[in-house]
């Protein structure tokens, strides 16, 4: 268990390097934040003395050096438009994004393996002919175009529901949280269900195949032979079988979420990290693109690592080595 | 909400006895129909906009989002309305003693939010943190100004290194902070926590979601009629929509052409229009013989025929009709009338290909030439589709276009090192003078004198630059106004170093209960808006 952290540590430090190094000769080759941050009828002498306090000045190795001993002393740096703590910048947006992210993943995982599991079991039956046609259709559909469409309806035409932002928010521990006001959660219910379709009919999917695959095991026939019931069967055994690459699945689709919902965010005024990133990349702000990957990347490293830790809950043979 | 909890504990408080509750009714009553006056002043305003302020530092980043919202907080010496005319702000009025020296007599009995009182300590602080903190974006803006001092708590006086006659205007775009205020707190808390004399007080800023502004009691020109604003940064044009048709918020800025008619349909909103002071140019590389982006190695825009030729290849109104929906104003030189430094007499060579083409083939080039044409795709309303009707005009002459569509962190990097040989930039002539204009894109570049860094074409001609000198070290208005549109019939009507097209008319979605007057800045004033009654 140990040496297996060790392991995934030092593995992840070493993908943050690869990451880090990128990001800065993308963002190096691709324009000039000065001329972003200073207006047109800054003098050529404003125009060095930014660069120069930037470190601008400086050849990419350098630049990047610096910013290696920096980050060793935990400074990911200051972003050059905000002017502040490129890391306290990406933690400010946390909260709002990891919300998003779990109750859109709850959302689609409790109507996700009922689902899957009846049109698994009794593929002829009527629900099943609904569910299975309208997942392919969760799953051909643009997500954008939904929340568009759900904003017209919703927001736009009946006025049941707000069409952006996070609304009301209660501090809890020193974390502002939105799902705990009712104007809150208003909010959150159009991006959750937009980002929630297309995962549940991906979790449906994954769901029923596993069962009509597990159904034709041997162990499924002697325990029908012992005479379990079928409802035991079914959602104690199979379900437990099944479960191993939807656990899988579920940690590759939320480390996605989390990491990229840029597009839901923009269309919902969502103030997550992903509005952060790609404004951040607009303006060429380093510091908080950097920090945004590398803070993306460590968390992406605990979710594998939960995953990894569930797996061997579900199945006692499998060890974390 | 806290007056509805309040009800609701006094409801629950007086709810144990049959009588209180006909006493909590007659109440609620007389509150309901007492109501209508004080719900309207109670009514918040929600805006959104398209593009979030980065930083509430007055000083620090000079971008229009950050500008307008600031405009709310902090006040200037001076203030310019809707039509760039300049009245008196914190400075009650001013006086030149020589031409060098401005005095300013400031206001009495001004308070900052933190009731603190506003003297010449304020303004002498504020110029100078502007002139040299590092971090400073707008120091282009005070660099003339060498010298400030502080006469009495009331008078100041600003010593000029030449004379300055616009420098009232350019007083609009410097916001006064407290000089205790930054000292005790630090510089870099001034971006999230500011603190100034407006009209508006900043109460919360949830980053990417909402500000929220109340009106500011103490402020010298009388309280705001709107009590508070909210403003949602809405980058999404789709999102920005939809939120005003649902009712959510009440005025938006920049909305995208195709929305307009959606939301002149609608009873309870209405569109509102200003002309911006924004003009939409092209510039052209004409002082070297090998220029980057031209296939071949002559520069024909080195040839005053070819610029001629482009100029009357363009038809600027076509431009505005097809691409911008009649919301631009076809452009016959670099700024509008209101902006001091025009020339009404002056007017562009019109739209004329046979001419083109006999211009084009007199200065060696019958079959045209092939060149790329750089602009922005995330910059200004339609950008790339301009570019690609220029090229499809200039195709007719036989100028073959290639676009290169690109972010503004690419395009300004290429403008600004000057590797480009063709394409649109834009000016905004928002402080009211050209001045800013031909001291950045017109005169020949200098970095000695700071001058022309954003002349991207590298005009230059020395009967022009010297008169752009002299209307930037002048105090007779009428001298400099002569000398301005002299010099702009020269670059302009005899060399064509440029080709403006258009002036782009700003768009607001406004809900119909809102009184607001667009302005030519592009602020938004929210001290000046009312509910209509």
């Amino acid at each position: 268990m140990l040496s297996y952290l060790i392991r995934r540590i030092l593995q992840s430090v070493l993908v943050l390097l690869v990451v880090s190094l990128i990001v800065f000769v993308v963002l190096y080759y691709s324009g000039d934040p000065v001329e972003l941050l200073l207006p047109h009828d800054a003098t050529q002498q404003q125009v060095e003395e930014m660069r120069a306090y930037f470190g601008l000045d400086q050849p990419l190795v350098n630049q990047y050096v610096i910013f290696l001993k920096n980050a060793l002393h935990g400074d990911l740096g200051r972003s050059f438009i905000f002017n502040r703590p490129a890391l306290g910048l990406v933690i400010e947006r946390l909260p709002a994004t990891l919300e998003m992210a779990f109750l859109a993943m709850a959302l689609a995982l409790t109507l996700a393996i009922p689902a899957g599991l009846i049109s698994g079991v009794r593929p002829k039956s009527w629900p099943a002919r609904i569910i299975m046609p309208s997942s392919l259709v969760g799953i051909s559909i643009p997500t954008f175009w939904l929340g568009i469409m759900l904003v017209l309806v919703f927001s736009v035409s009946l006025g049941w529901l707000p069409s952006s932002g996070r609304g009301d928010t209660v501090s809890v521990l020193g974390v502002d949280l939105s799902f705990l006001t009712l104007d809150g959660l208003r909010h959150l219910i159009l991006p959750a269900i937009t980002i929630a379709v297309f995962q549940l009919a991906l979790l449906v999917r994954l769901v029923r195949a596993g069962t009509v695959e597990t159904l034709l095991e041997d162990f499924v026939k002697f325990l029908r032979a012992r005479g379990i019931g079928e409802n035991r069967v079914v959602y104690v055994h199979v379900l437990k079988n099944i479960l191993i690459p939807v656990v899988t699945m579920v940690g590759l689709q939320l480390c996605e979420i989390i990491a990229f919902s840029i597009i839901i965010e923009s269309i919902f005024a969502w103030p997550g990290m992903g509005k952060l990133l790609i404004d951040s990349i607009h303006n060429l702000d380093r510091p908080v693109v950097v920090a945004y990957l590398l803070f993306i990347s460590l968390i992406l490293v605990f979710i594998n690592f939960v995953v990894d830790s569930v797996y061997s809950l579900l199945d006692p043979r499998i060890r974390l080595r | 909400m806290k007056t509805r909890k309040m009800e609701q504990s006094r409801k629950r408080a007086l709810g144990l006895t049959s009588r209180a509750w006909i006493l909590a009714c007659l109440a609620c009553l007389t509150l309901t129909l007492a109501g209508p006056s004080w719900a309207a002043e109670e009514k918040v305003l929600t805006v959104g906009l398209s593009t979030e302020p980065v930083s509430l530092d007055p000083h620090a980043i000079a971008t229009a989002s950050v500008i307008s919202m600031c405009a709310n907080i902090f006040d200037s010496l001076v203030f310019v309305d809707e039509d760039l005319k300049t009245w008196p702000g914190l400075a009650q009025k001013w006086e030149n003693t020589d031409p060098l020296t401005w005095v300013f007599h400031l206001r009495q009995n001004v308070k900052f939010h933190d009731g603190s009182p506003f003297t010449a300590e304020d303004v002498k602080f504020s110029i100078e943190r502007a002139k040299n903190w590092e971090k400073s974006g707008i120091k282009s803006r005070v660099r003339f100004i060498t010298k400030v001092e502080v006469v009495d708590p009331q008078t100041v006086k600003l010593i000029t290194d030449k004379p300055f006659a616009p420098l009232t205007r350019f007083l609009y775009w410097v916001p006064i902070m407290s000089k205790a205020y930054v000292e005790a707190k630090g510089q870099d808390h001034q971006a999230t926590n500011p603190m100034g004399t407006g009209s508006y007080r900043l109460k919360e800023w949830i980053k990417g979601d909402h500000f929220t502004l109340i009106a500011n009691r103490e402020h010298f020109a009388g309280p705001a009629s709107i009590q508070t604003v909210k403003v949602r940064p809405l980058n999404n044009n789709a999102t920005r929509t939809a939120a005003l048709l649902s009712g959510e918020v009440q005025l938006i800025d920049f909305v995208p052409v195709r929305d307009t008619k959606r939301i002149e349909a609608d009873k309870k909103l209405k569109i509102m229009t200003k002309p911006s002071t924004r003009c939409i140019y092209i510039y052209m590389d004409q002082d070297r013989v090998k220029s980057p982006k031209i296939k071949g190695d002559k520069n024909p825009f080195m040839d005053l025929k070819v610029r001629k030729a482009v100029a009357l290849a363009v038809n600027k109104e076509a431009l505005v009709k097809h691409v911008m929906n009649g919301f631009a104003v076809p452009a016959e030189q670099m700024y509008p009338q209101t902006v001091t430094g025009s020339d009404p007499a002056l007017k562009g060579p019109g739209h004329n290909l046979e001419e083109a083409k006999r211009l084009l083939k007199e200065a060696g080039y019958p079959d045209g030439f092939e060149v790329t044409f750089d602009t922005t795709n995330d910059d200004f309303a339609n950008d790339d589709e301009i570019a690609q009707a220029v090229a499809s005009q200039l195709a007719k002459i036989g100028i073959k276009v290639k676009i290169n569509a690109a972010p503004k962190k690419i395009i300004y990097a290429l403008q600004g090192s000057r590797d480009t040989s063709f394409g649109t930039s834009y000016w905004t002539s928002s402080m009211g003078d050209a001045i800013r204009f031909l001291d950045n894109c017109a005169h020949a570049n200098s970095k000695d004198k700071g001058l022309g860094r954003w002349n991207i074409g590298g005009y230059g001609d020395k009967e022009s630059d010297a008169l752009i000198e002299q209307s930037g070290k002048s105090v007779d208005q009428k001298l400099r106004e002569q000398a301005m549109q002299k010099a702009q019939q020269i670059f302009l009507a005899r060399d064509q170093a440029f080709v403006p097209l258009y002036f782009p008319v700003n768009i607001y979605g406004v809900s119909a209960g809102l009184s607001f007057t667009p302005s030519a800045t592009a602020h938004l004033v929210y001290g000046r808006m009312s509910w209509a009654k």
